[in-house]
C-alpha cells in the first residue's frame, strides 16, 4: 500500500512539474505587451499583430501588400542591433593541415600537387588526400568513403537519413570528436547545432540496392562502367555523418538547407555568395571524411552595431522590387527570417563581408514532388541595414 | 613460346582491367529543382568535386515544363573564382545523363558548380520549372 502511495505521489510531482514547465513556455510565447499591440492595431488592425518574448518580438502578418502579393507568416524581430564583419575566405595552411590530419606522415611521404597556379592544392599521403582551395577543404581518408559519401548524399536528397546509434561509438562521442576537430581549424563563425545521422552496413547495402532499382542516373553510370557496386559493406563502413551550419551573433549563416541565392547579374556574373557548411564522417577508423564549404577566417573586422530594418522596411523592400511588375499569378511569402550572408567581393578575390539579411521565402507549388525529395524553393534576400536586395 | 606469349598477353589484359576497375571513382552528382519567373536571374546548383579524370560532365533534366519555347541554359563554373569551365548550353527538352565536355582543364581538388537560367531565347513568359541533376 505504501509503495502505491509513493508511486502516486511521484507521478503527481512529475505531472505537476511538466504542467508548470508548459505553462512557463506558453507564457513566454504568448505574452503580449498591451502597448505593442495597441501600436500595432493602430497601424493595421487586421493584418499585423505583435507578441513579445524576452527582447524579441514576434510579428504576425497576414496582408496583401500589393495586388496579388500576400504575406502570411510570423516574423521574429530581434530586439537588438547587429554588426557586419569584414573577413576573407579561410586560407588553410598546408603545414597546419598536415599536422592535424596526417600526423603519421613524414615529409618525404607526402605528395603535394598544385592546380590553377596554386589556387587548388592536393596533399596526398598513401590513400589519404586533402584538397584545398581558399575557403574550402576536403579530407578523404580512403577511396571507399567517396562511394559511401555518394550513397549517403543520395539518402540526404531522398529524405532517407536516419538518426541512430552505432556500435563502435555513441553519437554523442562522435559529435564531441567532430566538434573538437572543427574548433582547431580557426574559423570565423561559430558552429551551429549539429545534425547527426548514422548508417549501418545494412543501411548502406539497402541504399545501393535502392539506387540501382530507382535511380536512373546511378544505374546508367553502372551500365556505362563509370562506377562499381560494392559486393558487401563491412563493420568498418558503418559511419556517422555530422553536418554543421554556422552561427554568427545568434543568427544562422546562409547554409545548404536554405533556398538558393537568386542572382540577377546574368550568366557571366559571379555569384554573390555560397552557402557555408561542414560535414564530417566518423567511422570506427576515426575521422574518415571532412568537407568544409566556403568557411571564413577568424580574422574578422567588425563594424559598429547598427539598427536593422523591421517589418515596415521589409515591406518597403518587397514593394520596391515587385511594385512595377504585373503579377499574373498570386504570390505569397510564407516565411521571413534574419540570417547572415557571406557576400563575396567581386573585385577582391577571397574578400567576404558577413551582412545580416532578411530572407523572404515564397510559397511554391510542389504538388509534383515526391514526399521528402528535393523541392523547388524561392526566396528574396534584403540587406537588413539598407533594405537593398542581395542578388 | 607461343603459349607463354599468350599467357603473358592475357595476364597483361587482366591487369589492365583490374587497374581500370579499381580506379573507377565517379564524380559527385548534385540535384536541382528550380523555378525561373523570368530570363533575368540565375541560380546555382550545389558545388561538387570531380573525383575522376573524365573530361565530361553529365546533365539530367527530368521535368517539368522545359520545351522549345521555354529553354534552360547551363554552364559549369569554378566555385572559388567563377572561372568558366564549359560552354553555355541551351536545353529544350528532357535528357538522361547527357554528356558535355569541359572547355578548361579540370582536376579533383577544385570545386565546381552549375550556373543556370531561363535562356534569353525563350519565347514564352510562363515560368520555367526545371529539375534534374548534374554530375561533375
Amino acid at each position: 500500500m505504501k509503495k502505491v502511495i509513493i508511486c502516486m505521489l511521484a507521478l503527481l510531482i512529475i505531472i505537476t512539474g511538466c504542467a508548470s514547465d508548459k505553462a512557463e513556455e506558453s507564457e513566454k510565447v504568448q505574452k503580449v505587451e498591451p502597448e505593442d499591440l495597441r501600436e500595432s492595431m493602430e497601424n493595421d488592425a487586421d493584418a499585423v499583430s505583435e507578441k513579445n518574448s524576452d527582447s524579441n518580438k514576434v510579428v504576425s502578418v497576414n496582408e496583401e501588400i500589393m495586388d496579388r502579393f500576400f504575406i502570411e507568416t510570423e516574423i521574429d524581430i530581434p530586439g537588438k542591433r547587429y554588426k557586419s564583419y569584414q573577413t576573407t575566405l579561410k586560407e588553410f595552411k598546408q603545414d597546419e593541415l598536415i599536422a592535424l590530419l596526417l600526423p603519421n606522415a613524414t615529409t618525404d611521404q607526402i605528395q603535394v600537387e598544385s592546380f590553377d597556379d596554386g589556387a587548388a592544392v592536393s596533399i596526398a599521403f598513401q590513400e589519404e588526400d586533402i584538397a584545398v582551395e581558399q575557403g574550402t577543404m576536403r579530407y578523404i581518408k580512403d577511396k571507399e568513403i567517396k562511394y559511401i559519401d555518394r550513397l549517403v548524399s543520395f539518402a540526404a536528397y531522398s529524405n532517407r537519413l536516419e538518426d541512430k546509434e552505432l556500435e563502435f561509438m555513441s553519437s554523442e562521442q562522435a559529435v564531441d570528436q567532430a566538434s573538437s576537430l572543427m574548433l582547431q581549424f580557426g574559423l570565423g563563425t561559430n558552429l551551429g547545432e549539429p545534425v547527426i545521422n548514422a548508417f549501418t552496413k545494412e543501411d548502406l547495402g539497402d541504399l545501393q540496392e535502392y539506387m540501382m532499382n530507382y535511380d536512373e542516373d546511378f544505374r546508367q553510370m553502372y551500365e556505362d562502367g563509370r562506377l562499381l557496386l560494392r559486393d558487401e559493406f563491412n563493420d568498418e563502413d558503418e559511419t556517422y555523418r555530422i553536418q554543421y551550419i554556422f552561427i554568427q551573433d545568434g543568427l544562422p549563416v546562409f547554409g545548404p538547407e536554405e533556398p538558393e541565392l537568386y542572382a540577377t547579374g546574368g550568366i557571366e556574373a559571379p555569384l554573390p555568395a555560397f552557402p557555408m557548411e561542414a560535414i564530417i564522417y566518423i567511422s570506427s577508423a576515426g575521422i574518415r571524411c571532412i568537407d568544409l564549404y566556403d568557411v571564413v577566417s577568424d580574422d574578422m573586422q567588425q563594424s559598429e552595431e547598427q539598427e536593422i530594418i523591421l517589418w515596415d522596411g521589409i515591406k518597403k523592400a518587397l514593394i520596391k522590387k515587385y511594385g512595377d511588375v504585373i503579377l499574373t499569378e498570386e504570390n505569397k511569402v510564407i516565411d521571413i527570417w534574419l540570417e547572415y550572408i557571406p557576400i563575396r567581393d567581386a573585385n577582391t578575390y577571397g574578400s567576404v563581408e558577413l551582412v545580416p539579411a532578411w530572407c523572404c521565402e515564397f510559397e511554391m507549388d510542389d504538388s509534383d514532388v515526391e514526399e521528402g525529395m528535393l523541392r523547388a524553393r524561392h526566396a528574396d534576400r534584403f540587406n537588413a541595414f539598407t533594405g537593398e536586395e542581395i542578388s | 613460346m607461343k603459349r607463354t606469349k599468350k599467357i603473358f598477353a592475357m595476364c597483361f589484359a587482366l591487369a589492365l582491367c583490374v587497374v581500370s576497375l579499381s580506379t573507377t571513382v565517379f564524380a559527385e552528382t548534385k540535384p536541382y529543382n528550380f523555378v525561373f519567373n523570368s530570363t533575368s536571374g540565375t541560380l546555382p546548383v550545389a558545388s561538387g568535386y570531380k573525383n575522376d579524370s573524365e573530361k565530361k560532365y553529365y546533365i539530367t533534366i527530368n521535368g517539368v515544363n522545359i520545351s522549345g519555347k521555354n529553354k534552360f541554359g547551363t554552364r559549369v563554373r569554378k566555385s572559388a573564382n567563377d572561372a568558366v569551365m564549359s560552354g553555355y548550353v541551351v536545353h529544350t527538352g528532357l535528357k538522361q545523363g547527357w554528356p558535355y565536355g569541359y572547355t578548361a582543364s579540370v582536376n579533383t581538388s577544385t570545386k565546381y558548380y552549375l550556373k543556370t537560367k531561363k535562356d534569353d531565347s525563350s519565347t514564352t513568359s510562363t515560368a520555367l520549372r526545371v529539375k534534374g541533376r548534374v554530375t561533375y
